[in-house]
């Protein structure tokens, strides 16, 4: 009997350590997980995703919207019929059917996703089919209303490194993380059913969405531009080309337009070369353009006027190099105004030695070449001005005529856009506004940089780009009645360490009208076929943008 | 003694509206998870319409439409440099 006992008790003593020990098992070593585990039986865990800010244009109009997506996925081993099932859906999504079929018998995967950003028209399709083991998760993707318009100006989203959305280019990359805004968290209870248990715990943080974001541009005059300039590139036969209108009093960039372009919503169809917007990062050396600049800075500085005059008499000679005119013909007698009107490169010789090589370095860095001029695009870069001292007297000559100097078209048509705001240099800026999903505004004002030359020097300078283009080589192009102040220019491309004859950068910068000017403008065809020159390919096509942009704004001819 | 029963009787009535509140509560959570539903189509269905109005609304196929209807891009603008001699009447047409 007394055995018996014994027996029994060590049993249940036994039993007892057992059960503690399971239940130490549970409670300390697994506590953690399985407490987890049951956690996430009886709850949801989601990120709510915030919406990616919208971009539009200055009159309010979407140029960049969101789409509903999905991503089409396959679970393999949910799978019934896998021939017909990978069959159908790359038939359905127009992929290969081997690469499908590749990818899903790759490895023992549960999970594959097969397209990204798949229609809502071949989603249904596609459910139709019932399959199991097929389904599908909403995404958002980019949706632009207006196509390709603008694709440098805006950029595109593709994804980062984590497999998530991220801005590239233009405003889509400088203003990625006010355009990304924060995602949001909802933890409910929820039933045997799924159903949220009300009565439950339940944590909610709302998704911030991203900001919206309103640009300068206009709509109106983008497509002016683009079409323009497509028409442009066709007729003068060049390699690319791209134009650039901005308002000169604010800086506000009303278009910018580059060619070759691309489809954002589409960029991975075409060369990731031409992903990057020419106008703030592509350099280039602007030729007579650039006379205009020194010449306002000879002028700022009162060692000439438009009436001073030199003798022109033949090529002159700089540290062993000779400097001609562009058609090798010298015109005597000739006044500062007929140098620009007649793009004298041995006049703008006489200009900077007039000026110093000093002050001529001053002026170039004071109009802001060799610094990014703060545009609020990602690709922005500046290419560099070499110090002063490395400077020989033959660079000073040639840079007095745009030789020898790289600048980029944002750079040029900043300097520019000075001369026709009474010596302000502004910055350039995209962006007009930026709301909030709450609808705080944050308005971007003008910004002015400095004052680079006098209100008197810059109206001097004014009238003597009239001048330029009434009786400059552009002449028979430029629409009748309209003061047009503007300067043609020629540039060979440095290729190796030497300039090519037959390979130009043709370029017309100008703005309008001259006394209060709307716009100013820069026009450059890379590689024209048709003609070489400035005045026979940029000034046309400037000219004939500016006529549709005078009966856009509304303006009359003053003359 | 006679507070005791009242508590009692009060502690059994809330406990039965407890019953009856979370009951009904939870009942609900199916008609909101429902409303959820179509608070998220409708918002689907703007979306969709938002991006329809402004694909209708773009310039590119307001250009396209208007070139296949016939409509031409506008004719060369004339300005008058100075004033015509044109003949006015005396007496304005009533205009009411």
């Amino acid at each position: 009997m007394q055995r018996r006992i014994v027996t029994l008790s060590l049993i249940f003593f036994i039993s007892f350590l057992l059960i503690s020990a399971r239940l130490f098992y549970w409670q300390i070593i697994s506590g953690e997980s399985l407490s987890a585990e049951a956690e996430s039986q009886r709850s949801d865990d989601l990120v709510i995703p915030a919406k990616r800010g919208e971009i539009k244009a200055s009159d309010g109009s979407d140029l960049v919207s969101n789409q509903k997506a999905y991503l089409v996925y396959l679970e393999p081993r949910k799978m019934k019929n896998e021939t017909q099932t990978v069959g159908s859906v790359a038939s359905i999504l127009g992929l290969d059917v081997a690469s499908v079929s590749a990818s899903i018998n790759r490895g023992s995967r549960y999970w594959v996703p097969i397209a990204h950003a798949v229609e809502e028209v071949k989603v249904s399709a596609l459910k139709e089919k019932n399959f199991p083991g097929l389904g599908f998760e909403e995404e958002d993707i980019r949706y632009y209303p207006e196509a390709s318009m603008a694709a440098h100006l805006l950029g595109f989203v593709g994804k980062n490194a984590k497999g998530g959305d991220q801005g590239y280019f233009g405003i889509e990359g400088y203003y990625d993380l006010q355009l990304r805004g924060r995602s949001g968290y909802l933890r409910q209870e929820k039933d045997a059913r799924g159903i949220p248990i009300l009565m439950g715990d339940q944590k909610r943080v709302e998704p911030e969405d991203g900001r919206t974001l309103v640009l300068n541009m206009d709509k109106m005059v983008q497509f002016i531009v683009e079409k323009k300039l497509a028409e442009g590139i066709r007729k003068y036969g060049a390699a690319g080309g791209n134009v650039t209108v901005l308002n000169p009093v604010t800086g506000e960039i009303l278009a910018m337009a580059g060619y070759p372009s691309y489809d954002p919503g589409y960029f991975k169809s075409y060369e990731s070369e031409i992903y990057k917007n020419p106008i703030v990062a592509d350099s280039y050396e602007p030729g007579s353009t650039f006379k205009a600049l020194i010449m306002s800075s000879a002028i700022n500085e009162g060692l000439v006027t438009p009436q001073t005059s030199y003798d022109e008499k033949g090529p002159v000679e700089i540290g062993g190099y000779q400097i001609r005119t562009w058609n090798n013909q010298y015109g005597g007698k000739t006044t500062m105004t007929e140098v620009l009107e007649r793009s004298s490169n041995v006049g703008m010789v006489f200009v900077s030695e007039k000026l110093g090589h000093e002050k001529l370095f001053k002026y170039i860095t004071s109009f802001g070449m060799g610094i990014p001029t703060g545009v609020d695009l990602e690709e922005e870069s500046s290419p560099a001005i070499r110090p002063y001292d490395n400077w020989y007297a033959i660079d000073f000559a040639t840079a007095s005529f745009g030789q020898g100097i790289a600048v980029t078209p944002i750079q040029m048509i900043t300097a520019v856009a000075a001369l026709a705001n009474d010596g302000k240099l502004m910055e350039p800026h995209v962006v007009k506004k930026i709301i909030s999903g709450s609808g705080k505004t944050i308005e971007i004002k003008p910004k002015i940089m400095r004052q680079v030359i006098s209100p008197e020097s810059a109206h001097i300078l004014s009238e003597m780009m009239v001048a330029a283009v009434d009786h400059g080589e552009a002449q028979f192009a430029k629409p009748k009645g309209y003061r047009i102040a503007g300067k043609t220019g020629t540039a060979q491309i440095a290729l190796a360490g030497h300039y090519d004859a037959t390979k130009t950068i043709a370029s017309f910068v100008g703005f309008a009208p001259a006394e209060k000017p709307r716009f100013v403008m820069l026009v450059t065809l890379r590689e024209p076929s048709s003609s070489q020159w400035g005045s026979e390919t940029a000034a046309p096509l400037f000219f004939s943008i500016a006529r549709e942009l005078f009966n856009y704004y509304g303006i009359s001819p003053n003359e | 003694m006679k507070i005791n029963k009242v508590l009692i009787i009060i502690a059994i009535i809330l406990a039965g509206l407890q019953v009856f509140v979370s009951n009904k509560y939870n009942t609900n959570s199916s008609n909101i998870a429902k409303l959820e539903v179509q608070i998220k189509d409708a918002r689907d269905e703007n979306e969709r319409l938002e991006t329809k109005i402004a694909s209708e609304s773009s310039i590119m196929i307001i250009n396209s439409k208007a070139e296949s209807m016939g409509f031409s891009v506008h004719p060369p603008f004339y300005y008058l440099g100075q004033p015509l001699p044109v003949a006015l009447s005396n007496s304005s047409p009533n205009l009411k």
